[in-house]
């Protein structure tokens, strides 16, 4: 972080993932406020590959930073504290059942290769 | 004030021993000057020399660290396999090159000659004058460290701007922490003599390339010539030393130069520095973002460029697409420190020929190794995703959050470009107070 403190040329976009404890810790405010000081607009988000439909449910945070460039960060206060949090199955596709993924067994199948 | 309480064995017990018998024999320390550099030439001048600069004195604690190279600008430190560049610590005010001109206090004035003995302490003052190393010491020294610690952060009888400070941080992990010492007092005490170069031979022998010599001195008898260079009372420190202590000292070598950090396999050191809190508001004051520089936007020829943190096995890197805003991607350089995943990553993304990409570098490098010049407008992306050890929630995570060795403010704690950066073992302890102090900067009640 101290690389984005002192750069000359930062890059225009950082992008990070972590685990979903990340988003409270103290790591995140400090990193946080580092890119509000160097100027980079953030979004938050609290993902998990279930609503994009997959079967799984993986909560991770997502953070884009997108430079301003300006001193300091010229959106508003707002996006540094606001996550999107993405929960399963609300406003996303409905997730698959992981049935869909399974090739059903018929009985007789089972029966014909007890192996399979 | 935080630091590691830890336990140490009874060897580690000379030097402070040492140490506790020199303050006791010189018990007033000169007003505003105190270190170990002090004292050690207390204990070989028998007397403080008036020539002792007090206004340019700081202490540089290290692992052992083989010195390679010295130019004007770098240092070049091979930690076991692994070389670490540091680059020298400038003094913006006047310029001049801290690390290699005369702020190396000789210490060897009672030296019988030998060329590889002496005791030399590194000086960088406007490290300490930026950093104000905390004073970390094992609590068998204590009566040095209410000391130093008066003097710190004593407001009265302080000042910050001539001091000495440093000490060291030592992680409990460390067998011993005398060995540090005595190993930071050879290599500075080789550095001055200008030793070319030193390469721990079969962690039983340093070679040592002088200008024109190469002699080769066993460590047992590096350290006992050092402990020759303290008062006549060191006799007993003598004895202590041979009481098992080489031996020690010799596979405390051996483990740091093959031990392993955590998953990375990787001889990596870390360490921490910590400032005072009378030291932050210039810390704070020295924080110079106003340039708010960011890379401007490429051509589609010269198309985008990626730095990939923490690019494990890859997944990130196939998340990336292979356009942004109609700018083509086309170069990612990816960092990690573990062999492990880079090969994975290699395997998955046969670097240098994947996709539509034509450049592309894998490199096994610790971010904290990495220096501003290495990154500054060079990406127009980075991507990261540390390690999330330090915030799990699951049963039994440690949640250490910042105080990770592995957390990103790790690296917050490096001083600017052109100030020594160097490291320490990795068990390394992230000091409590230097996450307030980054907290406080920023804004948050700790």
């Amino acid at each position: 972080m101290y690389l984005l403190l002192n750069m000359k040329m930062r890059p225009r976009w950082i992008f990070l993932e972590n685990v979903q404890g990340f988003c409270e810790s103290n790591t995140l405010k400090i990193f946080k406020e580092v890119l509000r000081l160097c100027g980079y607009n953030i979004k938050q988000y609290m993902l998990s590959p279930g609503i994009l439909g997959i079967p799984n449910r993986r909560m991770r945070y997502y953070l884009t930073a997108c430079h301003s460039g300006a001193g300091e960060a010229v959106g508003g206060s707002d996006d540094y504290n606001t996550v999107y949090n993405a929960i399963d199955g609300e406003g996303s596709r409905s997730a698959c059942k992981i049935q869909n993924y399974i090739e059903e067994l018929s009985v007789l199948t089972l029966l014909r290769n007890p192996f399979l | 004030m935080h630091h590691r309480v830890a336990d140490f064995p009874q060897a580690c017990s000379f030097l402070g021993w040492s140490l506790h018998f020199l303050l006791m024999q010189f018990g007033s320390i000169v007003r505003g000057v105190l270190s170990i550099a002090d004292l050690l030439q207390i204990g070989i001048n028998n007397a403080f020399d008036r020539s002792f600069d007090p206004d340019k004195v700081t202490i540089v604690v290290c692992e052992p660290l083989l010195l390679q190279g010295i130019d004007n600008s770098h240092v070049t430190l091979t930690v076991g396999t692994e070389p670490v560049e540091f680059i020298v610590n400038h003094d913006r005010t006047s310029g001049c090159n801290d690390f290699l001109e005369s702020r190396w206090y000789n210490l060897r004035s009672n030296c019988n000659g030998h060329a590889s003995i002496g005791m030399r302490v590194v000086l960088f003052k406007d490290f300490v004058s930026k950093w104000g190393m905390e004073l970390t010491i094992p609590p068998s020294y204590s009566m040095f460290k209410t000391k130093v610690y008066e003097m710190i952060y004593n407001d009265d009888e302080y000042d910050d701007d001539d001091n000495i400070n440093i000490v060291w941080n030592v992680a409990p992990a460390v067998q011993s922490t005398v060995d540090i010492t005595l190993l930071l007092i050879i290599i500075n005490a080789l550095l001055q003599t200008q030793i070319i170069s030193l390469r721990l031979h079969d962690s039983n022998i340093i070679d040592l390339h002088m200008t024109n010599t190469a002699i080769q001195v066993p460590i047992p008898q590096l350290l006992g010539d050092i402990l020759d260079q303290f008062s006549a009372h060191s006799y007993a420190l003598s004895s202590e030393l041979s009481n098992n202590f080489i031996q020690r000292m010799v596979e405390y070598i051996n483990k740091k130069i093959i031990s392993s950090r955590g998953m990375s396999n990787s001889n990596h050191l870390f360490m921490k520095n910590v400032c005072s809190d009378k030291k932050r508001s210039r810390y704070l004051a020295s924080f110079d973002i106003a340039s708010s520089g960011v890379k401007p936007l490429p051509e589609y020829s010269t198309g985008l460029t990626v730095l990939e943190f923490f690019s494990g096995i890859g997944g990130m890197r196939l998340s990336l697409p292979s356009h942004i805003n109609g700018i083509p991607i086309t170069s990612i350089t990816a960092y990690d420190c573990n062999d492990i995943a880079n090969q994975i990553y290699h395997h998955n993304f046969h670097i240098n020929h994947i996709d539509n990409i034509p450049k592309s570098a894998l490199k096994r490098m610790l971010i904290d190794y990495l220096s501003v010049s290495d990154v500054d407008g060079v990406a127009d992306i980075w991507t990261m995703s540390p390690p999330c050890q330090p915030y799990t929630t699951t049963r039994n995570s440690k949640q250490l959050d910042e105080k990770d060795n592995r957390s990103l403010t790790h690296s917050l704690t490096h001083p600017f470009t052109h100030s020594l950066t160097y490291s320490l073992t990795h068990s390394l302890t992230y000091s409590l107070t230097h996450s307030s102090l980054i907290l406080d900067r920023m804004g948050y009640s700790t």
